[in-house]
This record gives structure tokens, sequence and C-alpha cells, in this order.
């Protein structure tokens, strides 16, 4: 019976740096609510049904609708920044 | 099950399993780590090899994809490489093709999550192919080289294993396609009229490059009767205007694959590349109602606007630069191949990387794998 030492081909999380989910904080009323349109057929109108749907629970104002150009590209650095500071909920979706 | 162990002996950060050889093959089957074929088991040995002829340390990361929060080290792509069945020789190749997967451009978190399944087709353009072992002549898309099967093949496993494109993880495949198991394309040194694809794209002509396409499998184009340039090009322009591949209509990329009698008929009636191109992007132009008429929907979103341009078309292609022309393939009847990338610009564009040999032989760093 012979033996061999083989390596492990999967990624191996040593080097993987952990974060954890930002605070969660109290709504601001009224509330603005951003809706993140992935870019696909329908989502924007699907994610604004949801939205809309959050007028029964929450005191809504406003909400904006901000559209990637691709779904498969994550929004950058900016926008996020820029939807941080206009809304105080945003919904996102994955999917086709 | 065998457990891991964090072996230094080995000289290795991956972790290794002892295994009674005859084992191997079910263990990485049982695993999840083939593409459901046998594999050459990665001993330190063999991965030793393919980092030294690379000229790379194994912890020098070769890649990332911040979207996965994935890193790919020389270490993790030299154990696929061995698995793929690759030579050391062609690790260089590998390195290079994991540039370009991991350049922005080519959206990689897309390209490996799409429903649509599309395949990491490397097209690679070299002056010395042949003694590295590539086939570009008989078969050039099909089986029978070493080369060709496992540089592609290294490409899926490290997809599969490091970023975590399997099935049951992060690939999103409705039904992918046989290309996905390996797909490379060689380039077979075209007519003297024509620069190869390498120099076409800027690189010189004593370099080798890689180009990284994400794509459908190859389409056949039979035209074995038209001897005219016109009539050829029309039987491309037919199968790149296809109305039920994804991006016609929508702006993607092709692949073309240019045999032997097809390219020798347009190089005698004097086309060049350039002009070839240029012709395939309008004649590749549909009307919304030709696509209706296949009963496809026109989209009108952020990342597909379908509204016709002021001729009341919309472009397959949009530009020259996205037909790779490419040569290969021997004489037969009358045979090129048309490759599509499997979704518009705006989520993948092929990148081309330069692949560095080491031709000290030494284990040093790969600057063409930053």
């Amino acid at each position: 019976m012979s033996l061999i030492t083989v390596l492990n081909p999967e990624y191996e999380e040593d080097n993987q740096r952990h974060v954890s989910m930002a605070t969660r904080r109290e709504l601001i009323e009224p509330v603005t609510i951003a809706v993140i349109d992935n870019s696909k057929p329908h989502a924007k109108e699907l994610l604004t049904y949801v939205a809309e749907g959050l007028r029964d629970y929450l005191p809504v104002d406003e909400i904006i609708v901000h559209s990637k150009p691709s779904a498969g590209k994550p929004i950058d650095a900016d926008e996020a920044e820029m939807l941080a500071a206009r809304a105080h909920l945003i919904i996102s979706g994955l999917g086709d | 099950m065998p457990c891991f162990e964090r072996n230094a002996s080995v000289g290795s950060m991956a972790t290794s399993l002892t295994l009674v050889e005859s084992n191997v093959q079910e263990e990485f089957f049982t695993r999840g780590w083939t593409d459901g074929l046998p594999i050459i088991p990665p001993t330190p040995e063999r991965i030793n090899a393919m980092l030294i002829t690379g000229g790379v340390e194994g912890d020098k990361v070769v890649g990332m994809v911040p979207e996965r929060s994935r890193a790919i080290s020389a270490e993790k792509a030299a154990i696929n490489a061995v698995m793929a069945g690759c030579e050391p020789k062609h690790f260089p190749v590998v390195l290079a093709a994991i540039n370009a997967m991991c350049d922005p451009a080519f959206g990689c978190n897309t390209v490996l999550t799409s429903t649509g399944g599309a395949a990491l087709c490397v097209a690679i353009s070299g002056p010395s192919l042949e003694d590295l072992g590539f086939n570009a002549t008989r078969n050039a898309l099909g089986p029978g080289h070493r080369a060709n099967a496992t540089v592609g093949r290294a490409m899926r496993l490290v997809a599969m294993n490091v970023l975590g494109a399997r099935s049951d993880y992060l690939d999103g495949s409705s039904l992918g396609h046989p290309g996905k198991y390996t797909m490379l394309v060689a380039e077979e040194p075209p007519p003297e009229q024509w620069d190869p694809l390498r120099v076409e794209l800027g690189f010189r002509e004593e370099e080798t490059t890689v180009t990284l396409l994400a794509t459908e499998g190859p389409h056949q184009v039979s035209n074995q009767l038209n001897g005219t340039a016109e009539g050829i090009l029309a039987s491309l322009a037919s199968a790149m205007t296809n109305p039920t591949t994804y991006g016609v209509g929508k702006g993607h990329q092709v692949l073309l694959v240019l045999g032997y009698e097809h390219r020798r008929i347009l190089v005698e009636s004097g086309w060049s590349k350039r002009a070839i191109q240029e012709h395939l992007v309008e004649a590749s132009r549909v009307t919304p109602s030709y696509l209706e008429d296949a009963g496809i929907v026109m989209e009108h979103t952020t990342q597909n606007d379908m509204t016709p341009d002021a001729d009341g078309k919309l472009a397959t292609v949009r530009t020259p630069e996205d037909i790779f022309l490419i040569t290969a393939g021997s004489p037969g009847a009358g045979w090129s191949a048309y490759i599509p990338t499997w979704a518009p610009t705006v989520h993948s564009e092929a990148v081309t990387k330069v692949v560095q040999f080491n031709t000290s032989g030494s284990n040093k760093s790969n600057e063409g794998a930053q």
C-alpha cells in the first residue's frame, strides 16, 4: 500500500479579511428608501414595488432608484457613499 | 475521510492530505475537486516543478477577484495546473491567462456566475506555439493535443476550486456547455499579408499572448462551394446574426476562427483583416423586427438599451476591435468557426496579456502575473 501526499487545490481562508456588518442605526423619519436596480429586465419594477409596500409600515418620504450599468458589477465606493448619504434604507437584490 | 495537515516539510502554504495512492481519484471526486474527469495527483514535487518553470514563488498572489474576496496564489494555480495535466512549460501560459481572468475588464465574477454558462476561452498567439506543443492545424478546436487540452482545463479547475465556480456554489449556469471543461484556440501563423492576432492587438511579433474571452461554444461556419470572398463574408455575417445568440443586437464581441480555404480566398481577393472586421461590423447590424420575428423581446434597461440607431438598426458588434480574427485549422472543404462572447461588453470584455516565460529557469517573480 503506497501512500502519496497531495496538496489541497481549494481556496483556503487563512488570509481572508473578515468584515463585520455595519452597526444598525435607528431610522430617521421620514424615511428615504433607495432601490438598487441591477439592470436586469423588471428588476426596477420589482424592487420599487417592494419599496412602495414599505409605506404601510414606515413613514416613507421618497423612493429613489439607482440603476447599475451591469448586473455583474458591484456599485463602486463613490456610488455607495452617495447612496449612504441620500438614503436611510437601501434595497438591493440578486437575480435574473 | 482523511484529514488535512499543515505540513511545513513540503514547503507549502496549502494544507496537504496523505492518501493511499489508489484512492486519490475517488477522494478528489468525493471532495468535488475535479471537473468530473480524473486528475493528475498534485504532489509537492510536481507543484514545485510548475513553480520553478513559471519563475514564481508559491505565495505570490497572481490574481484577485474582489467581489468574491478571493486571491489566487501561484501555488494554488500550480496545484490546479498539475491536476489538469499541464506540463511545467505551460504554466507561464496558465499564469498569463489567470492574469487576464482577474483583470477588472473581464468581469470574472459575472462570467463565472452567470446563468448563461460561459467558457473561459483562451486564444493564444505566438511565434513558437508548435514548439510548445500547441496544435493550430488539423482539429484545431478538437481533442488530441495535451497543451490545448490542459491549459484550458487548468483555467476551469482554478475557477472551480479557488474561485468557487461550482454547480453547488457560485456557478449558476443553466446549461453550461462542453467548452467549460476546456477551451483553447491556438493561432496558425496567418498568410504573410496578414498580421497575427498579437501584432494586431499592439504586441510585438516575438511575444506570446493569451486573449481570454468568455464565450459560448464554437459554431461551425460551413461554406464549401462558394469561392468568392463576398460569399464567405456573407456566411460569416449570417452566423454572427443568429437572433437567439444573446449578444446579437446588444453589442458583444466575437472570436472568428478562419479556416484554411476561407482565409486563402479572402487573402487572395485582397481583403485585409481590418477590412473584414469593418465589413462584418456593418453586415451584422440587425433591425428590431429581425429579432422580434424570432421571438426576441427588445430590452430597454440600463445594461441593454435596444433603441435602434439612426439607420433603424442595432449593433451586434460595435467596433472592428470587437471582432478577434484568428487563423487555424487544416485544409479541408471550407470551414470556419464563430465563437461569440456570452454577453454584451458591458458585462465582460476580452483581455490580452503577454506570457512571461522564465528564461533563467530560476525561481524568480513572474512580472506578467502581478
